[in-house]
């Protein structure tokens, strides 16, 4: 008797479909596809305080911002006041005219404007004092951020993005001028935006908080 | 009217599904702080993400622990003293290639005063972890 070939059943697999579904579902669901975002800051080295040494900076290259527990704001000699948006217009005017010692900040009232330094910034020298040998660089300079003990975090995160705010702004200007380009690390060369972080070069002390 | 073949449906659904499993990585430890974080429009992204340790501070969700901010960190709350050690031991538990590139990531509560904050930052730099974040929202 011939053997009949029998054809193996398949296996029904219309839900398969169903089951892929499900599973793509639940990763849908536990996904974070966010990546996290915030304000980088390198903080100063720890020092142990029978080794403190107080380090010199001339004062007229420092710029004290500080708030309180009550969240008033003092800039330099000033308080800033007003709503949150016009605070924030101050403090981002402020700060440029400090890093570019113009305005409020202009000659001996702002900090010391120098030379660029050929060894250190070579990309500087060669992209945009090259091209414009009248640039100075405010070197030394720091802004000084102070918070109290009761200050809101809000408080200072606001001040943080303002003044990171007048360094970008700075940045982006000089961006345009030199480079005809956006300051974005994705448009310029490498050598463009290290020579653009050297023309500005942010310098936000951590100050410690008040007790 | 002839029927529309769905059997390669599967194989399109299960693409998508090992995308989303590549890309996926599990929502990490669930917060036992309340955290709203800041707004700020300066922002950058923060780039790799087996280099972050991240640090939340905030009120307790759980109200039997009182309204006073804590430090939460991998699940449990942490208290100011220990930072240092467990700052170090999870920068020893990184490969060591790694180690230097080692970044916090702070997620704070706007409602914070600044003083847990600052006494973290000091524990940080006692433990050598001086990249920091401060995590906000555009």
């Amino acid at each position: 008797m011939a053997k009949k070939k029998r054809k193996a059943p398949s296996i029904n697999s219309s839900s398969s479909a169903d089951l892929a579904f499900t599973l793509l579902i639940f990763f849908l669901v536990v996904t974070s596809m966010d990546t996290d975002e915030g304000l980088a800051r390198l903080l100063p080295r720890w020092v142990p305080e029978d080794q403190i040494q107080d380090q010199e900076i001339k004062k007229r290259n420092i710029l004290n911002v500080m708030v309180n527990k009550d969240n008033a704001i003092l800039m330099g000699d000033d308080y800033i006041e007003g709503s949150v948006e016009k605070q924030n217009e101050q403090i981002r005017k402020k700060a440029i005219e400090f890093i570019t010692a113009t305005g409020q900040f202009a000659g001996d009232r702002g900090p010391e404007m120098k030379e660029v330094d050929p060894e250190k910034s070579p990309e500087l020298m060669k992209l945009i004092v090259a091209k414009d040998p009248t640039v100075r660089v405010a070197k030394s300079h720091v802004i000084s951020l102070q918070s109290d003990y009761g200050t809101s975090y809000e408080k200072y995160i606001q001040l943080q993005n303002e003044l990171v705010a007048a360094y970008n702004t700075l940045r982006q200007e000089a961006a345009q001028k030199y480079f005809q380009k956006d300051y974005d690390e994705e448009v310029l060369s490498q050598d463009e935006a290290k020579a653009l972080k050297d023309l500005y070069p942010m310098n936000i002390s951590e100050a410690n908080a008040k007790y | 009217m002839p029927e529309l073949n769905t059997s390669s449906l599967p194989d399109l659904v299960f693409s998508i599904l090992f995308f989303f499993m590549c890309v996926t990585h599990m929502r990490e430890d669930t917060p036992i702080v309340k955290v709203n974080t800041p707004r700020a429009d300066q922002v950058t992204k923060l780039e790799n993400k087996s280099l972050v340790t991240t640090v939340l501070i905030g009120k307790p969700r759980d109200t039997r622990r009182g309204s006073e901010d804590l430090i939460q960190f991998n699940d449990d709350f942490l208290d100011m003293k220990n930072v240092q050690a467990t700052m170090e031991a999870a920068r020893e538990s990184m490969k060591e290639a790694d180690r230097p590139k080692m970044q916090i990531s702070m997620k704070i509560d706007r409602n914070c005063k600044m003083g847990i904050v600052t006494e973290l930052k000091q524990e940080l730099r006692k433990a050598q972890c001086l990249k920091i974040s401060y995590a906000a929202k555009k």
